[in-house]
């Protein structure tokens, strides 16, 4: 077991449902076919632990990046204060949605692939453009063995060799590019219409997180995996900024909601 | 004595020498000669070419300058064959490095990567060292022009100009010299096109003689690009003229 945790770095073989004394290569090749007499490939084929939106967009000398701070177990929002960034290198910060746990193991591999920059001791430093090329592929090659991590992934940083904001999407088929305004989960059904309408590339700080606010407020009331308690981070020339967890307001005394339907005039009703 | 010694690569001699690896150096410097100048705005290498018989049909491909990357060029001295091998090797490592991280490699990691597998032939494996060395010249985001040169051994340094191969010893305290810190590329090339007449021993540049490449930055964008056979044919007149004007020089006086 141990000898197999070692090759994936990730779960016990007990998960996948394969014997680890099979021949490797098959297994790799194969997929979930049937190989040689053993038992078919399973891999996981749900996420577990999900989290779900992050929404990041550009403005005028950066680029801020909002998530919730829940994590859910299938349907039950069960973990709320959960921490979905993380930051590589000095000038970039990824957040994620989907499984949290791969999230979890890519955070280490995104630090790892830190550590073998930083090893290099060349005085070179990592542009956020390359992080994600770097993430799209290591998304890329684990889709093609049929095992996706499976997150979508927002990343957001600084290029300093355009000195411009960088805001990019990566997701679990290895899809890859960079945008001026991008959202995951629900929030590219619910928050995207938001921002096509009132998205301008010459926002304020302040007016870019006031606008994800405003998409999140609509998520918590909509997305029953949505929180009211989010995040956010910020990445402009002078490094990533990662905010303190805060509240959204939101309204729920409205007068018809509250009056009982017997206290309203007749023709009056609660919609 | 150092008959005993120098069979396995992987054997140091009492004299705490690797014979092996002393035996490829030297056999570069038997090898046509390759001068490398750093300018302000660009990098220039120069080989010297052997097989100068007219029998020989050269086809498109030089002998002595090959492409790495779009950023990185490289000019070999020693055995060809190895040097096939080994540029073939850091033209996969260059396209690893872009398909991984979507950005072109930086050229000192290039290098490393390359003198690190060299290394290997040193100390494992009892196969001999590599006979060649290479001069590399690139350009990157972090440090802009560079010029490297590595050996056998897996040794690399970085340098301003430098030259290796035949004659290399006569080829530095010229560059020494005449090498100045604003030099611009023309300049480069016109003084390595002087230090190569040196190492030749020849009395003119000839394309067939020689190749010469340049490496530079247009529009934020690196390229490189040889010589023409009238480029290096002017630069060869060039050359001609000072030296007829040193001559008539020293005679009048």
């Amino acid at each position: 077991m141990e000898d197999c945790l070692r090759l994936r770095g990730r779960r016990a073989p007990d998960n996948y449902g394969y014997s680890y004394h099979g021949d490797y290569n098959q297994h790799v090749l194969c997929g979930s076919a049937v190989s040689s007499g053993q038992e078919p490939i399973k891999h996981t084929t749900r996420p577990i632990t999900t989290s779900s939106t992050v929404i990041g967009l550009k403005f005028n000398g950066g680029t801020i990046v909002m998530s919730d701070t829940g994590v859910c177990y299938g349907n039950m929002l069960r973990f709320k204060s959960c921490e979905r960034f993380c930051q590589v290198g000095d000038r970039t910060v990824v957040a994620a949605s989907g499984e949290y746990s791969d999230f979890q193991y890519l955070t280490r591999d995104l630090k790892e692939m830190d550590t073998r920059d930083w090893v290099q001791e060349d005085g070179c430093s990592r542009e956020p453009s390359s992080i994600a090329a770097y993430l799209g592929r290591t998304f890329y090659g684990q889709r093609s063995r049929l095992d996706p991590y499976w997150n979508q992934m927002i990343m957001a940083g600084w290029q300093k060799t355009s000195n411009e904001p960088y805001l990019g999407y990566i997701d679990l088929y290895g899809t890859t590019f960079p945008e001026d305004y991008i959202a995951s989960g629900f929030g590219s059904y619910l928050a995207i219409p938001l921002l096509r309408k009132e998205y301008r590339p010459d926002m304020t700080e302040d007016e870019a997180k006031a606008l994800l606010q405003k998409c999140f407020m609509a998520l918590f009331y909509r997305d029953c995996t949505g929180l009211s308690t989010v995040q956010y981070a910020v990445a402009t020339s002078a490094g990533i900024r990662l905010s303190d967890v805060s509240t959204l307001t939101h309204k729920w005394d409205y007068k018809l909601w509250l009056t009982p339907t017997s206290q309203l005039p007749v023709s009056a009703s609660s919609w | 004595m150092a008959r005993r010694y120098d069979q396995r690569t992987t054997t140091f001699s009492p004299e705490g020498r690797l014979h092996q690896v002393e035996y490829a150096i030297e056999a570069i410097s038997h090898a046509g000669s390759v001068i490398g100048i750093q300018a302000k705005d660009g990098v220039v290498l120069a080989g010297e070419k052997k097989e100068t018989t007219k029998l020989v049909d050269p086809g498109k491909r030089g002998e002595k300058v090959y492409k790495i990357d779009d950023h990185v060029i490289v000019a070999v001295a020693g055995l060809t064959s190895d040097a096939n091998a080994l540029v073939n090797r850091a033209r996969i490592n260059a396209q690893h490095y872009f398909s991984r991280y979507g950005e072109n490699e930086p050229v000192e990691q290039l290098v490393v990567s390359l003198c690190d597998y060299k290394q290997q032939y040193t100390q494992f494996g009892g196969l001999r060292p590599f006979g060649v060395s290479f001069m590399f010249a690139g350009w990157d985001r972090h440090f802009g022009f560079q010029l490297y040169q590595s050996d056998p051994a897996g040794n690399y340094t970085g340098w301003k100009a430098t030259a290796i191969g035949n004659n290399y010893s006569s080829a530095v305290p010229m560059l020494k010299q005449d090498w100045k810190e604003d030099m611009a590329l023309d300049e480069a090339v016109h003084l390595a096109a002087k230090v190569l007449l040196k190492t030749t021993e020849s009395s003119s540049l000839t394309s067939d003689k020689c190749e010469f490449a340049v490496l530079t930055v247009k529009d934020g964008k690196v390229s490189h690009r040889m010589l023409t056979n009238d480029e290096i044919l002017a630069e060869s007149k060039k050359l001609e003229q000072e030296q007829q004007q040193t001559t008539t020089t020293t005679t009048t006086s």
